[in-house]
């Protein structure tokens, strides 16, 4: 696979789950304020309420295949704020793999710290890119942290694209919720 | 035909529209991506490349003495500049400065 067509559409799929992430959050959200919300957000809700596990699933299968695609066939050796993301990451897949094969909504308590501390260390990495004075956190001098290896749009970025997967992942995971189990109509 | 009928069978149809919207950015993708060119189009220039450095190194200057490296031939560094053009920095008879740079 060509390095320019993978970057090109591992940023679009950057794009497509920002904007999957303002969605829901706006759904959610608004729809404690707006009735009308409210009723968009029941309805998607229960449209995607068998799926939203495997959605998950999805983003982290294809973030680990990514992120290892970018590491072992382009060979970009991955820094100490990336090994981090990957080892919060990578569980993920299996982990939300069998929990929406078995319908267990109990992995939530489990896999949202996980997806949060990828979030911020996610958001910690894509600020320092910008005010390395910011780093608190030493990286190692073999492979830096704040290196681009990918500038897409101007802004996507391997942290943003992190940062953007794994805030859609806890959106979804909010958003199906203890009270909307996948599976829960069956 | 009922809401929960309705709401069962778009939910059927999910993994289609999840399937399609990756294959539209496939599309996107492959159309909007130029052969190994980024935005800046310099991606097709090569970031690094592979340096060979033969002969022995020049002694530690101790700047209490005389440089004793005054006179002793330098090691020849070859290489490649970013678009791939060799580079060989070797005794000619002409000075020269090597700088290694980085940033983190």
């Amino acid at each position: 696979m060509d390095v320019a067509f993978a970057d090109r559409f591992f940023a679009l799929m950057t794009l497509a789950a920002l904007a999957g992430t303002i969605g829901i959050a706006t759904l959610s959200l608004g729809g404690r304020f707006s009735p009308a919300l409210a009723r968009w957000n029941g309805e998607v809700q229960g449209v995607f309420g068998d799926w939203t596990y495997w959605l998950i699933f999805l983003i982290a299968l294809v973030s680990m295949l990514g992120s290892l695609y970018y590491s072992e066939i382009v060979g970009y050796p991955p820094c100490s704020l990336c090994w981090y993301q990957r080892i919060v990451m990578f569980p993920l897949v299996v982990i939300m793999g069998i929990a929406a094969a078995k319908r267990d909504i109990s992995i939530r308590i489990y896999v949202l710290p996980l997806m949060v501390i990828g979030a911020l260390l996610a958001i910690y990495q894509y600020i320092i890119s910008y005010v390395p004075d910011a780093e608190i956190l030493g990286c190692s001098l073999d492979v830096s942290c704040t290196e681009r290896y990918i500038w897409e749009f101007g802004f996507v970025d391997f942290p943003f694209m992190s940062f953007v997967g794994f805030s859609l992942m806890i959106a979804l995971m909010l958003w199906a919720g203890p009270g909307e189990p996948t599976g829960s109509e069956e | 035909m009922t809401s929960r009928k309705k709401r069962q069978q778009k939910r059927s149809k999910v993994p289609f529209y999840v399937g399609g919207g990756i294959l539209v950015l496939l599309a996107i993708a492959f159309i909007t991506a130029g052969p190994n060119q980024g935005d800046d189009g310099s991606s097709s220039l090569q970031e690094y490349a592979d340096v060979s450095v033969s002969g022995g190194s020049l002694p530690d200057y101790a700047q209490e003495t005389a440089d004793l490296s005054v006179g002793m031939p330098m090691p020849v560094v070859t290489g490649e500049s970013f678009d791939g053009t060799p580079v060989n920095i070797t005794n000619d008879g002409r000075a020269k400065v090597i700088l290694l740079l980085t940033h983190w």
